[in-house]
This record gives structure tokens, sequence and C-alpha cells, in this order.
């Protein structure tokens, strides 16, 4: 057993709290600002993320179950974090929110495992709704 | 101008050179001719005289007294084969007259010497030219010198010039004349007939400066051509002149110059319908590639605009989510304040004012945010889902979801599509985004002329050639104007109220329509109403 399974399963093990937990990634400080406060009111655990290299790092630290990314940030893409997201926790869902969206984008990124493709702007709750779905497929693929 | 004379070129170097040639041709033919003639009379005339002379030699023998009576007998002998001959005589070496017979009778005892006597004397025979005889009239002396035992007599016989011409039996007919010259330029015997004696006017004076040869002399407008004779040095001329000569030519010249006149009206006329018809094509040619040139420039900026807005589009949905997160924040806040309000009603009314000005930022927000998604529906080069669709079935199904709205309007539907199939392939959601917004379009032109008419709509669809497919919209709308026809396509032209339209629909369409492989265009009249026209490639019934 390799290292990374086994930081799979203790991972799967410890979250099994029924608390939901969102990252939301995306390179624009004031808007992760606004939409911890919305989300932090909703009674949602809410992490913060502007640099694409971070993401799977607190993920596993802070055992989030769905992430909101962005596509375009500096650095790391959006779609690279997607992929190491799928690569090392599939479970996690991914909601991609984009101001950048073109159909060959979303086509990409549901392929590649995101749970949803969303275009900005966006009303929150809107964004809120489809979090919490998400984290009814988290917990269904967890299940499981 | 140049491009009808140049056809002509050709025709006149070939004409030209072919009349040239042929000019040359029967001037030569001609003077060949001419040559022939003078050589065979020649011949013909040197003959005579040889059989003359030996008549001559041979009635010397039959001579049987050297006496008047004796040479009678020779004279009655030799007149009956030479009609010509005028009399005969024999002579002494000094020029006495040793006997005499012919129709006259002879009284003197000389004749004059000449040099006939000398050269029969000395060659054994002379043939002179032509004397004064001892009538006035004009004779040939033909001499022959005998020898009578030990003497040396000279029998000299007179011929009548004429003979000669009795010979030129050939070439008369064909408007020759035929002369016989003596070696000093007079006339021996001439045309039809006649005996010229020192007649010069006969004989140019070129002829005598080209004898032997054949020679066209432009001063007389004649022909010549001599032939030296064996006997008297004597020279046969023959003359043609030039107006019978080449007549031949002449009409000749006369057919290739009405085949150049005809020729040359064909050529015109062909050079003209030619000419007029290539005209034609290249201005055809030029419109086209005009057309072209002006459907690339505005299809490439079309797509310049696209890529630069679906940049802004981008570039503004960030900061539209900001908005929008934060107008979800204060809402939230606003709703806490309405709790904590209770029943305080001037804060009260102070939160709902504030919720409305803050309902009228999302009401902007989310106008903003229609617009990028338009932009980048427009900018987007995404996969489409085509397949095969009937339109004549279609179109039925997209008016459905419009006729409540275009009959709540008043206006007028009239739909026009063939029971045939016209199948296209395309995706069927975006030809649907397409008619829907021509026809709103056409709604919106016919609700400005409301007041002026009642509105009309036509919607249309039928095969505009085997593999094309036309499916249009026609309203008795406002219409387009000149300057607006060119800005209809651009994005972010409307000439909607601001707020009611983005102006993307109609770029977008162009788009959609152009990925289809098709073409929209409009054609309309100011005042009077417009047509939008899809053309789309039409699927053959044996692919359907």
């Amino acid at each position: 057993m390799d290292e990374v399974s086994v930081n799979v399963r203790a991972y799967e093990e410890v979250i099994m709290d029924d608390v939901l937990r969102v990252l939301l990634v995306d390179d624009e400080e004031s808007y992760l600002e606004t939409a911890a406060k919305i989300f932090r009111r909703k009674g949602i655990d809410v992490e913060l993320c502007s640099i694409g290299k971070n993401v799977v790092d607190i993920l596993k630290d802070k055992r989030c179950q769905v992430v909101v990314l962005d596509l375009k940030m500096p650095g790391m893409t959006g779609q690279e974090v997607l992929r190491e997201i799928k690569g090392s926790l599939p479970a996690v869902q991914v909601i991609i929110l984009t101001g950048h969206a073109t159909s060959d984008d979303a086509a990409v990124c549901l392929t590649s495992g995101a749970f949803d493709f969303l275009i900005k702007p966006i009303e929150m709750s809107h964004l809120l709704d489809r979090v919490k779905m998400a984290y009814e497929m988290w917990k269904l693929s967890s299940d499981t | 101008m140049a491009m009808l004379l140049a056809p002509f070129i050709p025709v006149l170097l070939a004409l030209g050179t072919g009349g040239y040639l042929f000019w040359n041709h029967a001037q030569q033919s001609v003077l060949d001719t001419l040559t022939l003639l003078s050589a065979y009379n020649a011949r013909v005339v040197d003959r005579f005289l040889d059989d003359f002379l030996g008549d001559l030699a041979m009635a010397r023998v039959q001579l049987e007294s050297p006496d008047s009576a004796g040479l009678r007998v020779v004279f009655e002998t030799l007149s009956v084969k030479h009609k010509g001959l005028v009399d005969v005589a024999l002579v002494s070496p000094k020029g006495m007259v040793l006997a005499y017979a012919g129709p006259s009778v002879y009284k003197g005892t000389h004749v004059v010497p000449g040099r006939w006597l000398d050269e029969a004397l000395e060659r054994g025979n002379s043939i002179s030219s032509v004397v004064s005889g001892q009538m006035g009239l004009p004779l040939c002396i033909v001499a022959l010198r005998v020898n009578a035992g030990d003497d040396v007599v000279v029998m000299r016989a007179s011929l009548d010039p004429a003979v000669f011409t009795g010979l030129f039996t050939v070439g008369r007919g064909e408007g020759v004349d035929l002369f016989l010259v003596n070696p000093d330029g007079e006339v021996i015997a001439g045309r039809g007939g006649q005996v010229l004696t020192r007649d010069r006017a006969l004989v140019e004076h070129v002829f005598m400066e080209h004898v032997g040869t054949a020679f066209r002399d432009s001063l007389s407008d004649a022909a010549y051509s001599s032939t030296v004779m064996s006997h008297g040095g004597w020279i046969l001329g023959a003359r043609k002149q030039c107006g019978t000569v080449f007549s031949a030519a002449d009409s000749t010249l006369l057919f290739l110059g009405m085949s150049l006149l005809s020729g040359g009206i064909i050529v015109l006329l062909s050079s003209l319908y030619l000419t007029g018809y290539v005209e034609k094509m290249l201005l055809q040619r030029d419109e086209e590639r005009e057309k072209l040139r002006e459907q690339l420039y505005r299809a490439g900026r079309l797509a310049e605009l696209g890529e630069m807005a679906a940049g802004f589009a981008h570039e503004i949905n960030n900061p539209l989510q900001i908005m929008k997160s934060d107008q979800a924040y204060i809402e939230m806040l606003l709703q806490d304040f309405r709790a904590r309000a209770g029943e305080d009603a001037e804060f009260l009314g102070d939160v709902d004012e504030m919720a409305a000005s803050v309902n009228q930022i999302k009401l902007q927000i989310d106008r903003c945010a229609r617009i990028t998604h338009s932009i980048l529906s427009f900018g987007r080069a995404g996969k489409s889902e085509a397949q095969n669709i009937d339109v004549s079935k279609f179109i039925p199904e997209v008016l459905t979801m419009i006729q409540k709205k275009i009959q709540l309007s008043n206006i007028a539907l009239r739909v026009d599509i063939p029971p045939t199939r016209l199948v296209v392939h395309v995706d069927p959601a975006r030809l649907q985004q397409v008619l829907l917004n021509l026809l709103n379009n056409a709604m919106y032109a016919v609700s400005e002329t409301a007041h002026v008419r009642p509105g009309e709509i036509g919607l249309a669809c039928s095969a505009e050639s085997a593999d094309t497919v036309r499916i249009e919209i026609r309203d008795n709308g406002a219409g387009i104007g000149e300057e607006q026809k060119t800005l209809v396509f651009t994005p972010f032209y409307t000439t909607k109220p601001a707020g009611s339209g983005t102006g993307l629909g109609l770029s977008v369409c162009h788009g959609i329509v152009e990925s289809m492989k098709g073409v929209l265009d409009f054609t309309s009249v100011k005042g009077q109403g417009s047509t939008f026209y899809l053309l789309l490639p039409r699927v053959p019934s044996s692919l359907e």
C-alpha cells in the first residue's frame, strides 16, 4: 500500500463527521471574502484559497467535501487543479465557477470529473444550492 | 478600340502577303507566257526563212538558163508555195541585174547594192530587213549566193513582210501584240497583219534595252518579251497591255479586297461581341470579387470583434461575480436589519429603500450578465450537434413557440412552406435560435410602424437551387436605412432603446449561420420593410 492510498484512507475515515465544509478557490480576494461571509451565515464551513497549487494540501488538511474552483488563475490553472483533486481525492466534489467560460472548457471539465460547471456571475443562492447538491453527491460517493 | 483593331492586323498581314505573292505570281506567269509566245513565234519565222532559203536553193538547181525566161519558171514555182513572194532576180556581184521575174517588167540593169549583196556573197545567204522596193512598197530581201560554173551570182527574192504577220497564228487572239523588229529597232511586221515600216511608236524605247528578256514596263503599263532570231539578227517581240494582262490579278485583288471587307466585318462584329462579352464577364468577376472581399472583410471584422468582445466579457464576469456576492451579502444584512427594526417604522422604511436600491443594483448586474453571456455565445466556437432536419417540418415547430406572441401583438403571420422535403444538416437548437431571433426582430420592426399599417410577417422556405435551401422572414415594418445597412451585423449595433437589446442578436445569428456554411443576408427598403434570408446547404435526397 503506497503512501497516497494510506493518506486517502486516513482522510476518509476522519471526515466522517457530517459538517459541510467548502473550499472556495479564486484569485479574486474580495469575492472570496464576501462569499465566505455568506456561506458562514448559512452555516457552512468555508476555507479560502487563492493559489491553485495549495488546493490539494488544504483539502487534505481541512477535510473539505466540496470545492468551488475558478478556472483562470495565475500559476496553476483550474483544470490542472481539478485533475489533481480527482487524482488524489476522487470523492471530493468540484464545482467550476468561471467567467472565462466556453463550451469546450465545460466539456473538458465535466469529463474530468467536475460536478458542475457554472458561469459567473451567478446568484449566490443558486451557488449555495449547487454546493448542497454536491455535498449530497459526496455523501453518496463516499458511502460506496 | 485597340482590342477591336487587333484582330485586323493578322488579317491585313495575311491578305497583304497573299495579295502580294499572288500578284507577283500572276505577273510572272504572264511574263512566262509572253516568253513562250515570243520564243515559239521566233522559231516559226526562223523555220519559214530556213524553208524559204531551202526552196531558193532548190530553185537554183532547177534554173535551166540564167535569164529572165528561166527565172520566171523559178518564180512561178516558188509563188505556188510562197504567196508573199514579190519578185525574184539574179544579180551579179557588182549589182548588175542579170535576170528578173516579177509582177512588173524590170527596166533597169542595177539594183541598189546594199548590205544584203555583200552579206550574201560573203556568207552564202542574207536576210535583210525591210527596204523600199521598186514600187515604194516595203519588201524583205532574201538573197542566196549561187555558183553558176565559175561565175558567182546572187539570187535575190523579195518577200512581202505581211507573210510574217500571217505566221503569227499563236497568241494573237489573247490580246498579245507580236511583231518583228530588226536589230536597229525598225519594225518589220506588226500586229493585226499590218506592216508598219519604221513605225517606232510600236516599239517602246525600253524594249530595245531589254532584248532577249521578259519585263514589265510600268511607264507604258505593258509587259514585253523578246527572242533574238537566228536569221538577220531579227527580234521577235511579244507585248501585252497590263490592263488586260493583269485583269485576272485585278479580279483576284478585288476578290481579296471583298474578302478583306467581309472578313473584316465578320471580325469586327465578332470582336464587338467578344469584347462586350469579355467586358461583361470582367465586370461580373469584379463585382463578385468585391462582394467576396466585402464578405471576407465583414466576416473577419466580426470574428475579430467577437474575439475581443469575448475577452471583455470574460474580464467583466469576474467583477460582476464580486458585485453579485456583495449584493447577496447586503441583502442578507438587510434581512437582519429588518428583523432588528421591529416596530421602528422609520428604520424599516430606510431598510426597504435600501433594499429597493440593492435590487436595482441586482437588476443592472443581471443586465450586464446578459450582455456578457450573449457575447460569450457569440464568440464561442463550441461544438454543435448537427443532424439532418427537414426544414418544412422544423419551421412549424419553431413557430408554435412564438405564434401566441405574434397573435397577441395583432400581427398577421403568413407562412409559405412547400410540401416537399428540404433537408439541411445543422444543429436544430442553433437554427431555432436564429429563426426566433429573426422573428423577434421582425416583430419589433413591425411594432414600430403599427400606428401606420397593420403588421404583417411572412415566413417562407423554398429550394433556392438544387443544393441550397432558402428560408426567409419578411416584414412590413420600419425597414433599414442605407447608412445602417452596413452596420446590421456589427456586434453591439442596435436601434432598440437602451436596455431593450444588446445589439448582439444578428451578430450571433450571422456567426451561427456561417458555422452552418450558410449565408445570412437581407434586403430592405426604408419605410417599407425588410426581408432577412438564410441560404443553407441542402442535403441531397440520396444522403438523407
